[in-house]
Protein backbone atom coordinates (compact mmCIF):
# COMPACT_ATOMS: atom_id res chain seq x y z
CA UNK A 1 0.00 0.00 0.00
CA UNK A 2 2.39 2.65 1.08
CA UNK A 3 4.56 1.52 -2.12
CA UNK A 4 1.73 2.09 -4.56
CA UNK A 5 1.31 5.63 -2.67
CA UNK A 6 4.77 6.19 -2.91
CA UNK A 7 5.27 5.33 -6.86
CA UNK A 8 1.43 7.49 -7.22
CA UNK A 9 3.16 10.50 -5.75
CA UNK A 10 6.56 9.95 -7.42
CA UNK A 11 4.64 9.87 -11.06
CA UNK A 12 2.87 13.12 -10.14
CA UNK A 13 5.80 15.21 -9.00
CA UNK A 14 7.37 14.13 -12.54
CA UNK A 15 4.51 15.23 -14.64
CA UNK A 16 4.39 18.37 -12.45
CA UNK A 17 8.30 18.43 -13.34
CA UNK A 18 7.38 18.15 -17.14
CA UNK A 19 4.30 20.58 -17.05
CA UNK A 20 6.54 23.25 -15.66
CA UNK A 21 9.19 22.47 -18.09
CA UNK A 22 6.43 22.75 -21.21
CA UNK A 23 5.46 26.11 -18.86
CA UNK A 24 9.03 27.47 -19.04
CA UNK A 25 9.18 26.82 -22.79
CA UNK A 26 6.38 27.94 -23.70
CA UNK A 27 6.89 31.13 -21.67
CA UNK A 28 10.41 31.84 -22.95
CA UNK A 29 10.21 30.90 -26.97
CA UNK A 30 6.92 33.31 -27.09
CA UNK A 31 9.46 36.26 -26.14
CA UNK A 32 12.23 34.62 -28.04
CA UNK A 33 9.95 34.41 -31.10
CA UNK A 34 7.74 37.28 -31.02
CA UNK A 35 9.91 39.60 -31.90
CA UNK A 36 11.29 38.17 -35.18
CA UNK A 37 7.12 37.58 -36.11
CA UNK A 38 7.02 41.42 -35.08
CA UNK A 39 9.53 42.33 -37.27
CA UNK A 40 8.47 40.24 -39.94
CA UNK A 41 4.72 41.29 -40.03
CA UNK A 42 5.76 44.97 -39.97
CA UNK A 43 8.06 44.35 -43.23
CA UNK A 44 4.85 43.44 -44.63
CA UNK A 45 2.70 46.25 -43.56
CA UNK A 46 1.45 49.81 -45.19
CA UNK A 47 2.14 52.50 -43.55
CA UNK A 48 -1.59 53.11 -43.02
CA UNK A 49 -0.94 50.12 -41.01
CA UNK A 50 2.28 50.81 -39.32
CA UNK A 51 1.17 54.02 -37.76
CA UNK A 52 -1.65 53.34 -35.47
CA UNK A 53 -2.36 53.38 -32.05
CA UNK A 54 -3.85 49.82 -32.65
CA UNK A 55 -1.39 47.55 -34.33
CA UNK A 56 -2.65 44.17 -36.18
CA UNK A 57 -0.84 41.41 -35.56
CA UNK A 58 -1.84 39.91 -38.85
CA UNK A 59 -1.24 41.86 -41.86
CA UNK A 60 -4.64 43.04 -43.35
CA UNK A 61 -3.29 43.89 -46.52
CA UNK A 62 0.38 42.40 -46.69
CA UNK A 63 2.93 43.82 -49.81
CA UNK A 64 6.26 43.36 -50.25
CA UNK A 65 6.40 47.55 -50.82
CA UNK A 66 8.75 47.52 -48.57
CA UNK A 67 11.59 45.46 -49.67
CA UNK A 68 10.64 46.69 -53.50
CA UNK A 69 11.12 50.20 -52.03
CA UNK A 70 14.35 49.88 -50.43
CA UNK A 71 15.97 47.98 -53.23
CA UNK A 72 14.98 51.54 -55.55
CA UNK A 73 15.33 54.06 -53.03
CA UNK A 74 18.27 53.06 -51.26
CA UNK A 75 21.53 51.72 -51.97
CA UNK A 76 20.20 48.47 -50.20
CA UNK A 77 21.61 46.09 -53.71
CA UNK A 78 25.30 47.73 -52.81
CA UNK A 79 24.76 46.98 -49.13
CA UNK A 80 23.61 43.32 -50.18
CA UNK A 81 26.46 42.61 -52.28
CA UNK A 82 28.77 44.18 -50.07
CA UNK A 83 27.97 42.00 -46.96
CA UNK A 84 28.31 38.76 -49.46
CA UNK A 85 31.55 39.65 -50.43
CA UNK A 86 33.18 40.87 -47.26
CA UNK A 87 31.19 37.54 -45.30
CA UNK A 88 32.50 35.23 -48.39
CA UNK A 89 35.82 37.10 -48.31
CA UNK A 90 36.78 36.92 -44.72
CA UNK A 91 35.59 33.44 -44.33
CA UNK A 92 37.65 31.75 -47.15
CA UNK A 93 40.45 33.83 -45.76
CA UNK A 94 40.14 32.45 -42.16
CA UNK A 95 40.02 28.98 -44.13
CA UNK A 96 43.30 29.46 -45.60
CA UNK A 97 45.24 30.88 -43.38
CA UNK A 98 43.90 28.83 -40.30
CA UNK A 99 43.46 25.56 -41.66
CA UNK A 100 47.11 25.29 -42.35
CA UNK A 101 47.97 27.43 -39.46
CA UNK A 102 46.23 24.94 -37.47
CA UNK A 103 47.46 21.66 -39.41
CA UNK A 104 50.54 23.42 -38.33
CA UNK A 105 50.15 23.63 -34.50
CA UNK A 106 48.77 20.57 -34.44
CA UNK A 107 50.95 17.43 -36.42
CA UNK A 108 54.48 19.64 -35.66
CA UNK A 109 56.97 20.30 -32.51
CA UNK A 110 58.49 23.18 -33.03
CA UNK A 111 59.68 25.63 -30.57
CA UNK A 112 56.99 28.13 -29.25
CA UNK A 113 54.02 25.93 -30.26
CA UNK A 114 52.66 26.58 -27.33
CA UNK A 115 53.05 30.09 -26.35
CA UNK A 116 52.41 30.81 -30.09
CA UNK A 117 48.96 29.44 -29.58
CA UNK A 118 47.77 31.43 -26.70
CA UNK A 119 49.05 34.35 -28.54
CA UNK A 120 46.23 33.87 -30.77
CA UNK A 121 44.16 33.20 -28.23
CA UNK A 122 44.87 36.54 -26.52
CA UNK A 123 44.47 38.42 -29.22
CA UNK A 124 40.99 37.36 -29.23
CA UNK A 125 40.54 38.93 -25.46
CA UNK A 126 41.36 42.66 -26.98
CA UNK A 127 37.79 44.29 -27.31
CA UNK A 128 37.46 45.23 -31.00
CA UNK A 129 36.87 49.03 -30.06
CA UNK A 130 40.30 49.25 -28.06
CA UNK A 131 42.14 48.90 -31.22
CA UNK A 132 39.68 50.78 -33.40
CA UNK A 133 41.93 54.04 -33.43
CA UNK A 134 45.31 52.51 -34.70
CA UNK A 135 43.47 50.21 -37.17
CA UNK A 136 41.39 53.15 -38.64
CA UNK A 137 44.85 55.05 -39.26
CA UNK A 138 46.55 51.98 -40.69
CA UNK A 139 43.82 51.34 -43.11
CA UNK A 140 44.61 55.44 -44.09
CA UNK A 141 47.92 54.79 -44.64
CA UNK A 142 47.37 51.87 -46.70
CA UNK A 143 44.76 53.61 -48.87
CA UNK A 144 41.80 51.27 -48.09
CA UNK A 145 39.78 53.80 -46.28
CA UNK A 146 36.02 52.72 -47.17
CA UNK A 147 36.66 49.49 -48.97
CA UNK A 148 35.43 46.00 -48.80
CA UNK A 149 39.11 44.88 -49.09
CA UNK A 150 39.09 46.61 -45.45
CA UNK A 151 36.28 45.14 -44.32
CA UNK A 152 37.62 41.66 -45.02
CA UNK A 153 40.66 42.26 -43.79
CA UNK A 154 39.62 42.95 -40.14
CA UNK A 155 37.12 41.05 -40.07
CA UNK A 156 39.79 38.03 -40.78
CA UNK A 157 41.81 39.37 -37.51
CA UNK A 158 38.32 39.42 -35.12
CA UNK A 159 37.87 35.58 -36.58
CA UNK A 160 41.05 34.02 -37.54
CA UNK A 161 42.04 33.33 -33.91
CA UNK A 162 39.03 31.51 -32.76
CA UNK A 163 39.62 29.47 -36.19
CA UNK A 164 42.48 28.23 -35.39
CA UNK A 165 41.86 27.33 -31.88
CA UNK A 166 39.07 25.19 -32.25
CA UNK A 167 40.64 23.77 -35.77
CA UNK A 168 43.78 22.74 -33.65
CA UNK A 169 41.06 20.75 -31.51
CA UNK A 170 39.80 19.34 -34.96
CA UNK A 171 42.86 18.25 -36.28
CA UNK A 172 44.00 16.87 -32.95
CA UNK A 173 40.81 14.36 -33.00
CA UNK A 174 42.29 13.26 -36.48
CA UNK A 175 44.86 9.61 -36.48
CA UNK A 176 48.39 10.75 -36.92
CA UNK A 177 49.08 7.56 -38.12
CA UNK A 178 47.10 8.63 -41.57
CA UNK A 179 49.11 11.25 -42.15
CA UNK A 180 52.11 9.34 -41.70
CA UNK A 181 50.87 5.95 -43.93
CA UNK A 182 50.25 9.21 -46.79
CA UNK A 183 53.77 9.70 -46.14
CA UNK A 184 55.11 6.41 -46.18
CA UNK A 185 53.10 6.25 -49.74
CA UNK A 186 55.08 9.36 -51.35
CA UNK A 187 53.16 11.95 -50.21
CA UNK A 188 54.74 15.26 -49.40
CA UNK A 189 53.67 16.64 -46.17
CA UNK A 190 51.80 19.50 -47.51
CA UNK A 191 50.19 16.90 -49.77
CA UNK A 192 49.30 14.49 -46.90
CA UNK A 193 47.60 17.98 -45.40
CA UNK A 194 45.26 18.58 -48.79
CA UNK A 195 44.32 14.96 -49.84
CA UNK A 196 43.96 13.63 -45.84
CA UNK A 197 44.27 16.45 -43.22
CA UNK A 198 41.74 18.88 -44.58
CA UNK A 199 38.98 16.61 -46.44
CA UNK A 200 39.11 14.58 -42.63
CA UNK A 201 38.58 17.74 -40.65
CA UNK A 202 35.98 18.91 -42.81
CA UNK A 203 32.97 18.84 -40.16
CA UNK A 204 35.26 20.76 -38.24
CA UNK A 205 36.22 23.74 -40.88
CA UNK A 206 32.60 23.98 -41.67
CA UNK A 207 31.16 24.65 -38.37
CA UNK A 208 34.09 27.54 -37.51
CA UNK A 209 33.08 28.49 -41.23
CA UNK A 210 29.85 28.92 -40.43
CA UNK A 211 30.16 30.98 -37.38
CA UNK A 212 32.85 32.84 -38.47
CA UNK A 213 30.57 33.95 -41.61
CA UNK A 214 27.80 35.10 -39.22
CA UNK A 215 29.92 36.68 -37.35
CA UNK A 216 31.21 38.73 -40.19
CA UNK A 217 27.98 39.22 -41.61
CA UNK A 218 26.22 40.37 -38.33
CA UNK A 219 29.47 42.67 -37.97
CA UNK A 220 29.09 46.59 -37.28
CA UNK A 221 31.65 48.59 -35.58
CA UNK A 222 34.28 48.34 -38.13
CA UNK A 223 31.90 48.79 -40.41
CA UNK A 224 30.19 51.75 -39.22
CA UNK A 225 33.78 53.54 -38.83
CA UNK A 226 35.98 52.22 -41.57
CA UNK A 227 33.23 52.12 -44.53
CA UNK A 228 31.08 55.34 -44.18
CA UNK A 229 29.46 55.48 -47.84
CA UNK A 230 27.98 52.83 -49.91
CA UNK A 231 30.89 51.65 -51.32
CA UNK A 232 31.86 49.66 -48.48
CA UNK A 233 28.54 49.67 -46.14
CA UNK A 234 27.15 46.27 -44.94
CA UNK A 235 23.23 45.26 -44.25
CA UNK A 236 23.77 45.57 -40.07
CA UNK A 237 24.95 49.29 -40.56
CA UNK A 238 22.29 50.05 -43.80
CA UNK A 239 19.14 48.90 -41.52
CA UNK A 240 20.60 51.29 -38.37
CA UNK A 241 20.34 54.08 -40.82
CA UNK A 242 16.89 53.96 -40.73
CA UNK A 243 16.72 55.18 -37.35
CA UNK A 244 18.88 58.13 -38.13
CA UNK A 245 16.36 59.74 -40.78
CA UNK A 246 13.80 62.51 -38.82
CA UNK A 247 11.15 60.57 -39.91
CA UNK A 248 12.00 56.47 -39.30
CA UNK A 249 9.76 54.66 -41.57
CA UNK A 250 9.74 51.28 -39.45
CA UNK A 251 8.21 49.20 -42.00
CA UNK A 252 10.93 50.33 -44.79
CA UNK A 253 13.66 49.51 -41.67
CA UNK A 254 11.80 45.71 -40.61
CA UNK A 255 12.06 45.11 -44.64
CA UNK A 256 15.91 45.76 -44.33
CA UNK A 257 16.12 43.74 -41.03
CA UNK A 258 14.48 41.14 -42.28
CA UNK A 259 17.06 41.08 -45.18
CA UNK A 260 20.05 41.30 -42.78
CA UNK A 261 18.62 38.04 -41.33
CA UNK A 262 17.98 35.86 -43.88
CA UNK A 263 21.41 33.91 -43.68
CA UNK A 264 21.02 33.62 -40.29
CA UNK A 265 17.58 32.05 -40.40
CA UNK A 266 18.89 29.88 -43.23
CA UNK A 267 21.94 29.05 -42.01
CA UNK A 268 20.59 27.78 -38.17
CA UNK A 269 18.06 25.54 -40.10
CA UNK A 270 20.40 23.65 -42.56
CA UNK A 271 23.04 24.14 -40.06
CA UNK A 272 22.30 23.67 -36.82
CA UNK A 273 24.57 20.67 -36.45
CA UNK A 274 27.33 22.47 -37.27
CA UNK A 275 26.97 25.66 -35.16
CA UNK A 276 26.51 23.57 -31.96
CA UNK A 277 29.42 21.71 -32.69
CA UNK A 278 31.32 25.48 -33.27
CA UNK A 279 29.84 27.00 -30.15
CA UNK A 280 30.52 24.10 -27.72
CA UNK A 281 33.75 23.56 -29.01
CA UNK A 282 34.78 26.98 -28.65
CA UNK A 283 33.36 27.52 -25.58
CA UNK A 284 35.34 23.95 -24.05
CA UNK A 285 38.58 25.17 -25.32
CA UNK A 286 38.29 28.99 -25.10
CA UNK B 1 60.28 6.76 -44.75
CA UNK B 2 63.76 7.41 -43.48
CA UNK B 3 64.43 7.72 -47.04
CA UNK B 4 61.95 10.19 -47.48
CA UNK B 5 62.59 12.66 -44.87
CA UNK B 6 66.22 12.75 -46.18
CA UNK B 7 65.00 14.51 -49.25
CA UNK B 8 62.93 16.69 -47.17
CA UNK B 9 65.17 20.64 -46.98
CA UNK B 10 63.37 21.47 -43.91
CA UNK B 11 63.04 19.49 -40.51
CA UNK B 12 59.36 19.05 -39.42
CA UNK B 13 59.49 21.07 -36.80
CA UNK B 14 60.35 24.33 -39.46
CA UNK B 15 58.07 22.87 -41.95
CA UNK B 16 55.21 23.49 -39.20
CA UNK B 17 56.71 26.73 -38.15
CA UNK B 18 56.53 27.47 -41.60
CA UNK B 19 52.41 26.66 -41.88
CA UNK B 20 52.10 29.03 -38.88
CA UNK B 21 53.76 31.93 -40.15
CA UNK B 22 51.41 33.43 -42.57
CA UNK B 23 48.56 33.47 -40.07
CA UNK B 24 51.28 34.80 -37.14
CA UNK B 25 52.16 37.46 -39.90
CA UNK B 26 49.29 38.72 -40.56
CA UNK B 27 48.05 38.52 -36.56
CA UNK B 28 51.40 40.66 -36.02
CA UNK B 29 50.46 43.45 -38.31
CA UNK B 30 46.30 43.94 -37.26
CA UNK B 31 46.65 42.97 -33.44
CA UNK B 32 50.47 43.45 -32.00
CA UNK B 33 51.60 46.43 -34.04
CA UNK B 34 48.05 48.25 -33.34
CA UNK B 35 48.42 46.84 -29.31
CA UNK B 36 51.96 48.96 -29.55
CA UNK B 37 50.58 52.15 -31.40
CA UNK B 38 47.42 52.30 -29.31
CA UNK B 39 49.57 52.18 -25.92
CA UNK B 40 52.14 55.13 -27.46
CA UNK B 41 49.42 57.05 -28.09
CA UNK B 42 47.76 56.73 -24.91
CA UNK B 43 50.89 58.68 -23.81
CA UNK B 44 50.36 61.01 -25.89
CA UNK B 45 48.78 64.68 -25.15
CA UNK B 46 46.39 65.70 -27.57
CA UNK B 47 44.69 68.82 -26.58
CA UNK B 48 47.63 70.62 -28.61
CA UNK B 49 47.91 70.51 -32.48
CA UNK B 50 50.67 68.25 -32.69
CA UNK B 51 51.15 65.29 -29.96
CA UNK B 52 53.66 66.03 -26.98
CA UNK B 53 54.86 63.22 -24.59
CA UNK B 54 52.98 63.34 -21.62
CA UNK B 55 53.84 59.99 -19.71
CA UNK B 56 50.61 58.83 -17.95
CA UNK B 57 49.06 61.98 -17.65
CA UNK B 58 45.82 60.69 -19.85
CA UNK B 59 45.65 57.48 -17.31
CA UNK B 60 45.85 60.03 -14.47
CA UNK B 61 43.31 62.62 -15.84
CA UNK B 62 41.04 59.60 -17.00
CA UNK B 63 40.86 57.58 -13.20
CA UNK B 64 41.42 60.61 -11.00
CA UNK B 65 39.85 63.60 -12.50
CA UNK B 66 37.51 62.57 -15.18
CA UNK B 67 33.91 62.97 -13.40
CA UNK B 68 32.60 60.67 -16.46
CA UNK B 69 34.68 57.42 -16.00
CA UNK B 70 33.73 55.99 -12.81
CA UNK B 71 30.15 56.52 -13.57
CA UNK B 72 30.24 54.82 -17.24
CA UNK B 73 32.86 52.14 -15.84
CA UNK B 74 29.33 51.30 -13.55
CA UNK B 75 26.99 51.10 -16.13
CA UNK B 76 29.38 48.63 -18.21
CA UNK B 77 29.18 46.50 -15.32
CA UNK B 78 25.50 46.80 -14.18
CA UNK B 79 25.15 45.97 -18.25
CA UNK B 80 27.44 42.79 -18.00
CA UNK B 81 26.13 41.71 -14.73
CA UNK B 82 22.26 42.44 -15.65
CA UNK B 83 22.58 40.98 -18.97
CA UNK B 84 24.37 38.06 -18.48
CA UNK B 85 23.03 37.32 -14.92
CA UNK B 86 20.09 36.90 -16.35
CA UNK B 87 20.97 35.37 -20.00
CA UNK B 88 21.93 33.05 -17.58
CA UNK B 89 18.95 32.38 -15.39
CA UNK B 90 17.21 31.94 -18.28
CA UNK B 91 19.39 29.41 -20.45
CA UNK B 92 19.73 27.06 -17.63
CA UNK B 93 15.99 27.27 -16.83
CA UNK B 94 15.33 26.62 -21.10
CA UNK B 95 18.03 24.33 -20.63
CA UNK B 96 16.89 21.84 -18.13
CA UNK B 97 13.09 21.59 -19.58
CA UNK B 98 14.46 20.72 -22.65
CA UNK B 99 16.53 18.07 -21.17
CA UNK B 100 13.69 17.14 -18.99
CA UNK B 101 10.98 17.18 -21.99
CA UNK B 102 13.04 15.02 -24.34
CA UNK B 103 11.14 15.68 -27.18
CA UNK B 104 11.63 18.11 -30.19
CA UNK B 105 14.51 19.26 -28.29
CA UNK B 106 16.06 19.87 -32.01
CA UNK B 107 13.42 21.61 -33.38
CA UNK B 108 13.32 23.92 -29.58
CA UNK B 109 17.37 24.17 -30.13
CA UNK B 110 16.96 25.88 -33.73
CA UNK B 111 14.61 28.36 -33.06
CA UNK B 112 15.93 29.39 -29.82
CA UNK B 113 19.16 29.92 -32.36
CA UNK B 114 17.59 32.11 -34.27
CA UNK B 115 17.80 35.40 -31.35
CA UNK B 116 21.71 34.54 -31.04
CA UNK B 117 22.39 34.04 -34.85
CA UNK B 118 20.19 37.57 -35.89
CA UNK B 119 22.75 40.64 -36.36
CA UNK B 120 22.80 42.19 -32.88
CA UNK B 121 22.26 45.66 -34.23
CA UNK B 122 18.68 43.89 -36.11
CA UNK B 123 17.96 42.69 -32.05
CA UNK B 124 18.19 45.93 -31.19
CA UNK B 125 16.23 47.50 -34.03
CA UNK B 126 13.26 44.75 -33.23
CA UNK B 127 13.28 45.94 -29.62
CA UNK B 128 13.38 49.82 -30.55
CA UNK B 129 10.53 49.22 -32.63
CA UNK B 130 8.64 47.04 -30.39
CA UNK B 131 9.63 49.07 -27.20
CA UNK B 132 8.34 52.15 -29.31
CA UNK B 133 6.05 54.70 -27.38
CA UNK B 134 3.45 55.90 -29.78
CA UNK B 135 2.73 52.32 -31.98
CA UNK B 136 4.90 50.05 -29.94
CA UNK B 137 3.77 46.23 -29.39
CA UNK B 138 4.37 46.13 -26.29
CA UNK B 139 2.50 49.33 -24.95
CA UNK B 140 -0.23 48.04 -27.00
CA UNK B 141 -0.64 44.41 -25.32
CA UNK B 142 0.13 45.78 -21.83
CA UNK B 143 -2.58 48.21 -22.23
CA UNK B 144 -5.11 46.21 -23.76
CA UNK B 145 -4.85 43.71 -20.67
CA UNK B 146 -5.10 46.44 -18.89
CA UNK B 147 -1.78 46.60 -17.12
CA UNK B 148 -0.94 50.22 -18.54
CA UNK B 149 -3.08 53.25 -18.55
CA UNK B 150 -0.99 55.37 -20.78
CA UNK B 151 1.62 54.75 -22.98
CA UNK B 152 5.47 54.32 -21.80
CA UNK B 153 8.85 55.93 -23.55
CA UNK B 154 10.24 52.49 -22.27
CA UNK B 155 13.86 54.13 -23.59
CA UNK B 156 13.39 57.43 -21.88
CA UNK B 157 13.34 56.31 -18.42
CA UNK B 158 16.26 57.96 -16.49
CA UNK B 159 15.75 55.09 -13.87
CA UNK B 160 14.69 51.58 -16.17
CA UNK B 161 16.11 52.27 -19.46
CA UNK B 162 19.80 50.34 -18.37
CA UNK B 163 18.00 47.46 -16.91
CA UNK B 164 15.68 47.52 -20.39
CA UNK B 165 19.24 48.03 -22.47
CA UNK B 166 21.06 45.16 -21.05
CA UNK B 167 17.53 42.83 -21.59
CA UNK B 168 17.81 43.18 -25.14
CA UNK B 169 21.72 42.10 -24.99
CA UNK B 170 20.42 39.00 -22.94
CA UNK B 171 17.77 38.46 -25.79
CA UNK B 172 20.85 37.47 -27.63
CA UNK B 173 22.94 35.55 -25.24
CA UNK B 174 20.05 33.10 -23.62
CA UNK B 175 20.63 30.88 -26.86
CA UNK B 176 24.29 30.62 -26.37
CA UNK B 177 24.11 30.00 -23.09
CA UNK B 178 21.53 27.37 -23.27
CA UNK B 179 23.16 25.09 -25.93
CA UNK B 180 26.43 25.00 -24.21
CA UNK B 181 24.30 24.23 -20.92
CA UNK B 182 22.22 21.65 -23.18
CA UNK B 183 25.36 20.04 -24.04
CA UNK B 184 26.44 19.60 -20.90
CA UNK B 185 23.61 18.30 -19.35
CA UNK B 186 23.80 15.34 -22.16
CA UNK B 187 27.35 14.23 -20.88
CA UNK B 188 25.64 13.69 -17.65
CA UNK B 189 24.71 9.92 -17.79
CA UNK B 190 21.04 9.02 -16.80
CA UNK B 191 22.29 6.41 -14.38
CA UNK B 192 23.17 8.96 -11.98
CA UNK B 193 19.57 10.43 -11.27
CA UNK B 194 18.37 6.76 -10.99
CA UNK B 195 20.63 5.84 -8.18
CA UNK B 196 19.37 9.25 -6.43
CA UNK B 197 16.29 8.43 -7.07
CA UNK B 198 16.09 4.92 -5.35
CA UNK B 199 17.82 6.89 -2.50
CA UNK B 200 14.73 9.18 -2.05
CA UNK B 201 16.15 12.63 -3.24
CA UNK B 202 14.20 15.52 -4.56
CA UNK B 203 14.63 17.16 -7.84
CA UNK B 204 16.34 20.06 -6.58
CA UNK B 205 19.05 17.75 -4.16
CA UNK B 206 19.63 15.88 -7.37
CA UNK B 207 20.37 19.63 -9.33
CA UNK B 208 22.52 20.51 -5.59
CA UNK B 209 24.38 17.44 -5.73
CA UNK B 210 24.56 15.92 -8.90
CA UNK B 211 23.93 18.48 -12.14
CA UNK B 212 25.38 21.30 -10.38
CA UNK B 213 28.72 20.38 -9.97
CA UNK B 214 29.01 18.27 -13.18
CA UNK B 215 27.66 21.16 -15.09
CA UNK B 216 30.29 23.95 -13.25
CA UNK B 217 32.64 23.83 -15.86
CA UNK B 218 29.69 24.40 -18.85
CA UNK B 219 28.73 27.48 -16.62
CA UNK B 220 31.61 28.92 -15.80
CA UNK B 221 33.11 28.69 -19.59
CA UNK B 222 29.27 29.96 -20.90
CA UNK B 223 29.24 32.94 -18.17
CA UNK B 224 32.70 33.59 -18.94
CA UNK B 225 32.90 34.24 -22.54
CA UNK B 226 29.26 35.59 -22.46
CA UNK B 227 30.75 38.28 -20.10
CA UNK B 228 33.95 39.29 -21.99
CA UNK B 229 30.88 39.86 -25.21
CA UNK B 230 28.90 41.82 -22.99
CA UNK B 231 31.24 44.05 -22.07
CA UNK B 232 32.50 45.07 -25.85
CA UNK B 233 28.66 45.32 -27.12
CA UNK B 234 28.47 48.15 -28.84
CA UNK B 235 25.89 47.85 -31.70
CA UNK B 236 23.20 47.11 -28.93
CA UNK B 237 23.33 50.28 -26.50
CA UNK B 238 24.58 52.66 -29.82
CA UNK B 239 21.47 51.81 -31.99
CA UNK B 240 18.86 50.94 -28.62
CA UNK B 241 20.11 54.25 -26.83
CA UNK B 242 22.83 55.86 -27.80
CA UNK B 243 23.71 56.41 -24.29
CA UNK B 244 20.48 58.00 -23.30
CA UNK B 245 18.56 59.17 -21.81
CA UNK B 246 20.85 61.57 -20.71
CA UNK B 247 23.80 60.03 -19.51
CA UNK B 248 22.21 57.12 -17.63
CA UNK B 249 23.50 54.56 -20.30
CA UNK B 250 26.73 55.71 -21.30
CA UNK B 251 29.25 53.14 -21.10
CA UNK B 252 33.25 52.44 -21.67
CA UNK B 253 32.27 51.39 -25.35
CA UNK B 254 30.38 54.78 -25.83
CA UNK B 255 32.91 56.38 -24.29
CA UNK B 256 35.96 55.41 -26.12
CA UNK B 257 33.63 55.91 -29.28
CA UNK B 258 32.55 59.57 -28.75
CA UNK B 259 35.79 60.49 -27.27
CA UNK B 260 37.73 59.26 -30.78
CA UNK B 261 35.11 59.68 -32.74
CA UNK B 262 33.20 62.61 -31.97
CA UNK B 263 35.81 64.88 -29.52
CA UNK B 264 38.65 63.38 -31.61
CA UNK B 265 41.02 63.48 -28.24
CA UNK B 266 43.30 60.37 -29.52
CA UNK B 267 45.21 59.60 -26.85
CA UNK B 268 42.66 60.11 -24.03
CA UNK B 269 40.94 57.79 -26.03
CA UNK B 270 43.70 55.17 -26.79
CA UNK B 271 44.44 55.56 -22.90
CA UNK B 272 40.35 54.16 -22.52
CA UNK B 273 40.89 51.96 -24.51
CA UNK B 274 44.11 50.20 -23.07
CA UNK B 275 41.98 50.43 -19.60
CA UNK B 276 39.00 48.60 -21.52
CA UNK B 277 41.72 45.58 -22.39
CA UNK B 278 42.90 45.61 -18.75
CA UNK B 279 39.37 44.81 -17.48
CA UNK B 280 38.37 42.58 -20.20
CA UNK B 281 42.00 40.53 -19.23
CA UNK B 282 41.15 40.76 -15.69
CA UNK B 283 37.66 39.08 -16.18
CA UNK B 284 39.45 36.16 -18.19
CA UNK B 285 42.09 35.75 -15.50
CA UNK B 286 39.30 35.98 -12.90
CA UNK B 287 37.33 33.10 -14.55
CA UNK B 288 40.57 30.73 -15.52
CA UNK B 289 41.10 30.97 -11.86
CA UNK B 290 37.47 29.79 -11.12
CA UNK B 291 37.35 26.77 -13.66
CA UNK B 292 39.42 23.70 -11.96
CA UNK B 293 42.72 23.45 -14.42
CA UNK B 294 42.17 20.12 -15.72
CA UNK B 295 39.14 21.09 -17.74
CA UNK B 296 40.94 23.24 -19.79
CA UNK B 297 43.12 21.86 -22.74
Amino acid sequence: MAQTVRNLFLKLAKRRGKMLAAFVLAAYFTINLFPIYWIFVTSLKADAEVYTPQPTFIPRHPTFANYVSIYTTRPYLRYTVNTILISVGATLSCIFFGTIAAYGFSRFRFAGNRPLRYVFLASRVFPPISLIIPIFMMIGWIKLYDTVLAQIIVNTYMWLPFFIWINIGFFDAIPRELDQAAQIDGCSRMQSFLRIGFPLALPGVAASSIIAFLGTWNEFLYNLILGPTPRAKNLSVGASDFIADMFVSWNQMAAGAIIACLPAFLFVIFFQRYIVQGLTSGAVKG
Amino acid sequence: MAERRKQQILKDGQFGFLMVLPALVLLTLIVIFPVVYVLILSLIDDSGATGVWTGLANYRKLLFEDSKFWPYFLNSMKYVVFGVGSAFVVGLMVALSLNAIKKLKGTARMFALWAWAVPPVIASLMWKWLLNDTNGAINYVLMAIGLLKNPVAWLSLPWGTMLILSQVHSWTTVPFIMVILLAGLQTISPELYEVASIDGAGSFHKFRVITFPLLKTSILTSVMLSAIFAFRTFDIVFTLTSGGPGESTEMLVTYVYNTAFVSMKLGYAAALSVIMVLISMLMVVLFVKLIPTDDIS
